[in-house]
């Protein structure tokens, strides 16, 4: 068969590279795949997943459950960064009907970003309910739509209910250096958690 | 009120596909191997011998997988979804045509592994 190189532009990876992955999540329109493609070294990727939904359990009726198959769409983006770690960024809406999907994207991920349009703040309120449950660390990145951030961080803060830990990030979704800050506050506190974890078993 | 289960034919003992079976996977659907996510990494071992009669898809996923690939990268390369793709990848393990990253290497949470990370894309 033809072994032509898929992609000759890629950097060779050692088959046993470290995988990481982060969430982003947050209402439809948000930013979330333009957040991607800003810090990723390719074009947001995308998969449709076919999924039956008597598995999302809608309908809460007991014993009442239909199959449909539904679509949901993923779109995620890649960090190469060295040949040993890799880094998939993953973009999915952040409604309801989707959290089946969510509990499979979020198992083995660092944490998420959730970000927020100060004009619908409401939005992203599922999104912050879903990680504060699962206990996944997330920060919120305020997306400032053609500058627009009048708001003050402190009602932001306010009106999602926010711990005094959870950074709050204001960006630009369509610019590296400023995605790049919003994902370095998550690691960061990702980080201050596992030191306090460390700290609780001493 | 009537049961799903009466009208459906995977009902019996098995809690129903989890996509609609496909042509690719000649009606099969996803068994799930542990250790198989969306970031675990496909690396393909060895191009597959004459005798062993493979799909036009895993032909391609061989060929990608050239350089190690995501899960969920064949996926969307492929435009499959990811459970065609870990049927598809079922045969070709058994065949030990591909490997896959071990799990330490996948989606690790330690602190030594996160300020790689942190240190990585502060370089970017
Ligand atoms: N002006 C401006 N437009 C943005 C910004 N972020 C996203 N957009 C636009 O908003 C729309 C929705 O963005 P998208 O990333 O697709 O949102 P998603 O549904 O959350 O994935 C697109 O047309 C983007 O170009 C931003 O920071 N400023
Ligand atoms: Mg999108």
């Amino acid at each position: 068969m033809a072994y032509a190189d898929s992609d000759p532009g890629r950097t060779a990876l050692a088959p046993d590279a470290a995988t990481a992955k982060i969430l982003v999540a947050g209402g439809f329109g948000v930013g979330k795949t333009t957040l991607v493609g800003a810090i990723s070294e390719t074009e947001p990727l995308r998969t449709e997943e076919l999924i039956t939904e008597a598995s999302v359990g809608i309908d809460d009726l007991a014993g009442v459950e239909r199959k449909t198959t539904t679509t949901v769409a993923m779109d995620f983006g890649r960090i190469t960064l060295s040949p040993a770690l890799i880094v998939y960024l993953f973009g999915a809406p952040g409604q309801d009907r989707f959290w089946f999907m969510w509990d499979d994207l979020s198992r083995g991920a660092l944490g998420a970003v959730v970000l927020a349009d100060t004009r619908r703040l409401e939005s992203c309120f599922p999104s912050v309910d879903f990680f504060e449950h699962r206990g996944i660390p997330f920060a919120i990145g305020v997306n400032c739509f053609d500058g627009r951030c009048e708001e003050d961080e402190d009602e932001i803060r306010a009106a999602l209910d926010l711990g005094p830990d959870v950074p709050l990030v204001l960006c630009d979704a369509r610019d590296r250096e400023s995605v790049k800050s919003v994902v370095l506050a998550l690691l960061e506190h990702v980080m201050r958690g596992l030191a306090v974890e460390a700290s609780a078993t001493w | 009120m009537r049961h799903w289960s009466e009208e459906d034919p995977w009902a019996d003992d098995d809690p129903g596909p989890l996509v609609r079976p496909y042509t690719v996977t000649r009606g099969r659907t996803s068994s799930a191997r542990p250790g198989l996510e969306l970031i675990s990494l496909i690396s393909t071992v060895r191009p597959p011998t004459r005798d062993q009669r493979l799909q036009p898809e895993q032909n391609r996923l061989l060929a990608l997988c050239r350089t190690p690939t995501a899960l969920v990268e064949v996926a969307a390369r492929l435009d499959l979804p990811v459970a065609v793709v870990r049927v598809l990848l079922d045969d070709l393990l058994d065949h030990q045509l591909v490997s896959v990253s071990p799990p330490s290497a996948v989606g690790s949470t330690d602190a030594r592994f996160i300020q790689a990370v942190i240190d990585g894309i502060r370089r970017l």
